[in-house]
């Protein structure tokens, strides 16, 4: 059984959900997208309840180096958590990010295409001939 | 209390291995004493977060480039200290501007009460220093009595903070008004100096011009 985290610990861990150094942003993003608190995502991941501050502001494993295993494994065995389950965490909350991006980028493309769009009308309209139509 | 150097040290080798839990084991170790050490500098600041937040950042920002450190210029308890005290100082002269942007205070470019009431007139004046040190105005005039127990001083103090600029002025609070002048003259700065750092640790700052 780890040691209640102290306040500051605590607080620090919620300024890093900011920071995506750090990994309490996907812990976050993971319990909003499945509306968990936190007792439930330390269940989810078989750890003490006490360790999600200190879990929060370790290093994020990035799911595209080599490394990813290996720290997910030093994670694992430093907090007695599921591994696989913390990789599906990351790798969810990734997929998430990517999807938010695209859909950003596609709403962005698509005001664009009909900007283009309102321009090519100017153009076909000479200024001052559209109060006529 | 500052953590053994030993136990700082294999933290901070730790995340120069990139080891993924070194950042919060390095931020556990030294966010409490460091938080302590800067309470204990700035016992007087309005927000208690101010502290702790200014120390999480700083970890933060070193558990992100370790590799910035050099240990060959000094000890890293040091460098962290000094980078968060460095950055609390800031915020206090960037709100301190900010301030003085909304409520002038320039002591000399006031007028000077009738002097009926030379506290109240420097209690109002103080209201500026009292919102960095989470004190009225008041309170911190007397706080102020009691570091400064000699009624000469005392008297001086409360001259500068109504703006009082003549020397013979300040003579007489001392009681030197017999030496020559070019002494009085020296004995007065020296005097002055010495209770213008005094006020600076309770934030009380004298602008004159």
């Amino acid at each position: 059984m780890s040691t209640n985290p102290p306040k500051s610990l605590m607080r620090a861990a919620q300024r890093a959900i900011k920071n995506d150094f750090f990994l309490a942003g996907i812990l976050h993003e993971h319990q909003q997208a499945n509306h968990l608190n936190d007792e439930e995502l330390a269940c989810f991941l078989e750890c003490d309840r006490n360790d999600l501050p200190r879990l929060a502001l370790c290093r994020r494993p990035d799911a595209q180096q080599e490394a990813f295993l290996s720290d997910i494994e030093h994670l694992a065995r430093r907090f007695h958590l599921h591994a696989d389950r913390l990789a599906a965490v990351i790798r969810q909350v990734d997929t998430l990010r990517m999807l938010q991006r695209r859909q950003r980028s596609s709403s962005h493309e698509a005001a664009q295409d009909l900007l283009q769009a309102a321009r090519d009308r100017d153009d076909t309209f000479p200024k001052g001939t559209e109060d006529t139509l | 209390m500052q953590p053994p150097a030993k136990h700082i040290h294999a933290a901070y080798q730790r995340l120069l291995a990139k080891e993924p839990d070194a950042p919060g084991v390095f931020i556990e170790l030294l966010l409490d004493p460091l938080t302590t050490a800067l309470a204990a500098r700035f016992p007087h600041l309005p927000d208690p977060n101010l502290i702790i937040d200014v120390a999480t950042d700083t970890l933060f920002a070193f558990v992100q480039a370790p590799e910035h450190y050099q240990p060959d210029r000094g000890g890293l308890w040091q460098y962290l200290y000094g980078d968060a005290y460095r950055d609390i100082l800031n915020i206090l002269a960037k709100e301190r501007r900010r301030y003085a942007k909304e409520v002038p205070f320039d002591l000399v470019a006031h007028d000077h009460a009738d002097g009926n009431n030379i506290e109240e007139e420097v209690v109002q004046r103080l209201g500026f220093a009292s919102l960095f040190s989470g004190k009225d105005a008041q309170a911190l005039l007397e706080q102020l009595r009691t570091v400064i127990p000699d009624p000469h001083e005392w008297k001086v103090v409360l001259l500068m903070l109504q703006g009082e600029r003549r020397t013979k002025v300040f003579a007489a609070a001392l009681g030197i008004e017999h030496v020559p002048i070019a002494d009085q003259r020296k004995l007065v700065k020296q005097a002055k100096d010495r209770l213008r750092l005094r006020l600076k640790r309770y934030g009380v700052k004298i602008h004159e011009h």
